[in-house]
């Protein structure tokens, strides 16, 4: 079973990951503003899924990041998927 | 008593191509094309076998069991007039899915119904300012105090002033982000006429019979249940349906490509230059067995990903852009090269070879309609770093079954498609399982085999270091280059695994487990992709020629079936 990490564990490495996506430092990235203002598009929703399920040893729908299209939205979604793993 | 709903029956319902007197002979299907309309006696013929119900999967009602049959019925009509199989028939499939992938029962039901009764259903996609880029969509299906309201211009859709409804991509919500999109199937029997207006038909190069339109809806009220499945679902439904028609069009295009090389063989016959008949000669035969080579390669293809949305559908995403990419370019390349044979007669819109003109305008929207060849590639790209961390790290061999022609299979797993493999590629396993399963020959076409296999196995190596270095910036529309070209390589060893898997399994038939055909599909391969050229070697072109004129001369396919075609009778050739 993954080991739960906390939300501010997780919300840092989504805006470390989502950082080196767009080539922006990570204090630059929001956890309050939907992704697509950052320039990414419907497909990075594969790519940051694949990269969450290394991460996290689980398996998810990438459809999750449409769902939840801010890191903080994001956040919580997983910490609600690793709880019910 | 033959089954009434056999492909032979269909074959002999519509008769014989080239007898001028029949309904849906060339000379009918000719002048059709000629005063621009569709077929009315081929659509009656249609009608009277059903063939909508076809596209109505069985748990709805209809007869829609397994992808390859479908793809093998929708040849015989394609053989005869492409224009008859997109506007009788595959636009409605390409809406339809839509619906068996997202619709609830009711929705279901009311277009399963709509089908059974021989009614068409429209698919309306496509803003020209768009193109494929569906996440910018601006047609309008906003809510509104009353349910929605329709506002804006869909182009270019098959059979709109004909169709009983049509499913439209709408934007549901304003904003970014990929949840503001619907599908919504809209009744057209019921809407308020002054708020509709037609657009006037748009004007082709191929496919002419086929009516193709545009609507216009001003502030247009439908009921809120119109909405496909959940509100905001569209690019997701749209994403999954795309996997089962961007197989199945393909497929269904081959016979196209069959009617081609059947042309060209039946007028080189007859035809005497420099003192023999154009068959005779080394370089007519050459390009004609390169043709036979190019179907049994896409048609090996296309059946494995066809099965394959049965048997894997998760990756059903990998392999169905796969072939969207491969076989369009290889038969309209095909059909180019048949030209050549023809000379002259290939351009003129009279004679016994007039109706290769049509079919190679027709054959032109394989590359672009519906969905484009590129968007093909643009749905691998995001794929190739987990592919290359999973699938390709750690293969898992797909079932035998996905490559055995006849086995059964399940059905059609709707709900199981999804936006991506999730890494998993079961074709490239059974690339290196079954080149672990070769024995050691020392000499021969085996030997070969197994030569050109350990290529692309190491090869498939070689692209999976490069696809795990791909930085994120590489996955989207604005890649480079280099990073599309990864893509040909992925679809290459693919293509390369379903022709070398299908031989396998197919061991022991006279024609299918012969070697030679797999060695010409893998050559023909590499000439695709620009890594060979020239003709094939003489032994596997004197082979593959040899099958190919028995097979013209008993009328079979010239796909991996080898079906007779049963409503053809074994013309006599024209005179020079």
């Amino acid at each position: 079973m993954p080991s739960i990490p906390s939300a501010e564990a997780l919300s840092s490495w989504l805006s470390a990951r989502i950082a080196t996506y767009v080539q922006r430092k990570p204090d630059e990235i929001r956890a309050d503003v939907p992704l697509a203002e950052y320039g990414l598009d419907s497909v990075y929703a594969l790519t940051l899924a694949g990269d969450l399920e290394d991460h996290l040893g689980l398996s998810l729908d990438p459809t999750l990041m449409w769902d939840h299209p801010t890191i903080a939205g994001l956040t919580q979604a997983l910490l609600q998927v690793l709880a019910g793993a | 008593m033959m089954n009434p709903h056999s492909e032979e029956t269909l074959e002999q319902h519509l008769g014989d191509p080239w007898d001028d007197t029949q309904p849906v002979g060339f000379s009918q299907v000719l002048a059709a094309d000629e005063r621009g309309e569709l077929l009315d006696a081929g659509e009656r013929l249609l009608d009277t076998f059903g063939l909508s119900a076809e596209f109505v999967p069985t748990s709805e009602g209809g007869r829609l069991a397994g992808l390859d049959r479908l793809i093998r019925l929708m040849r015989a009509v394609f053989r005869r007039d492409p224009c008859l199989g997109l506007g009788y028939g595959a636009s409605s499939l390409i809406a339809a899915v839509n619906v068996w992938t997202a619709g609830t029962p009711d929705q279901r039901r009311t277009v399963a119904d709509l089908l059974l009764r021989k009614r068409k259903l429209a698919c309306g996609y496509y803003e020209l300012a768009h193109g494929n880029d569906l996440a910018r969509a601006e047609f309008e299906a906003l809510p509104s105090s009353d349910g929605l309201r329709l506002n804006g211009t869909k182009q270019v859709i098959s059979n709109i002033h004909r169709a009983d409804a049509v499913v439209l991509f709408a934007r549901t919500q304003p904003g970014t982000g990929s949840r503001n999109h619907s599908q919504v199937l809209v009744d057209l029997t019921r809407l308020p006429r002054e708020r509709v207006t037609h657009l006037p038909r748009f004007r082709t190069v191929g496919m002419r019979g086929v009516p193709l339109g545009g609507v216009t809806f001003q502030d247009c009220p439908v009921p809120t249940e119109a909405i496909l499945g959940a509100s905001g679902q569209g690019l997701e439904t749209a994403i999954k349906s795309f996997q089962v028609t961007r197989v199945a069009l393909p497929g269904m295009f081959l016979g196209i490509v069959d009617t081609g090389l059947r042309t060209t063989i039946r007028t080189s016959l007859g035809r005497t230059v420099y003192g023999r008949a154009v068959t005779d000669l080394p370089q007519t035969r050459s390009v004609l067995a390169d043709t036979f080579a190019d179907l049994l390669l896409c048609d090996a293809f296309t059946t494995v990903a066809a099965r394959g949305v049965h048997l894997l559908p998760r990756e059903a995403s990998v392999t169905t852009a796969a072939v969207k990419f491969l076989v369009p370019r290889v038969l309209m390349d095909a059909m180019g090269r048949l030209s050549t044979v023809l000379g002259a007669r290939f351009y003129l819109r009279e004679g016994d070879a007039a109706v290769f003109q049509k079919l190679m305008r027709d054959l032109q929207p394989a590359g672009f309609g519906h969905l484009a060849r590129v968007a093909g590639q643009m749905t691998l790209l995001p794929q190739l770093p987990l592919l290359a961390r999973r699938g390709w790290a750690k293969p898992t061999p797909a079932p035998a079954e996905l490559f055995r022609l006849d086995a059964p299979l399940p059905a059609l797993p709707f709900e199981s498609l999804a936006l991506s493999g999730g890494g998993q590629d079961g074709l490239m396993g059974s690339l290196r399982d079954g080149l672990e399963s070769l024995g050691d020959a020392s000499s021969g076409p085996l030997r070969e085999v197994r030569q050109r296999m350990e290529a692309f196995a190491s090869e498939l190596e070689s692209l999976r270091v490069a696809a795990a270095a791909l930085p994120p910036r590489e996955l989207t529309a604005t890649a480079s280059p280099e990073s599309y070209d990864l893509t040909t390589r992925a679809i290459t060893l693919q293509a390369a695994s379903a022709c070398f898997n299908v031989w396998r399994q197919q061991a022991g038939a006279p024609f299918l487990g012969d070697p030679a055909w797999l060695l010409a599909a893998l050559h023909r391969l590499d000439v695709w992709r620009g890594r060979a050229q020239g003709p094939l070697p003489e032994a596997i072109r004197t082979r593959l020629f040899t099958e190919l004129m028995a097979r013209h001369e008993d009328v079979r396919a010239f796909d991996l079936s080898r079906s007779p075609l049963t409503g053809w009778r074994s013309s006599p050739a024209p005179d020079a």
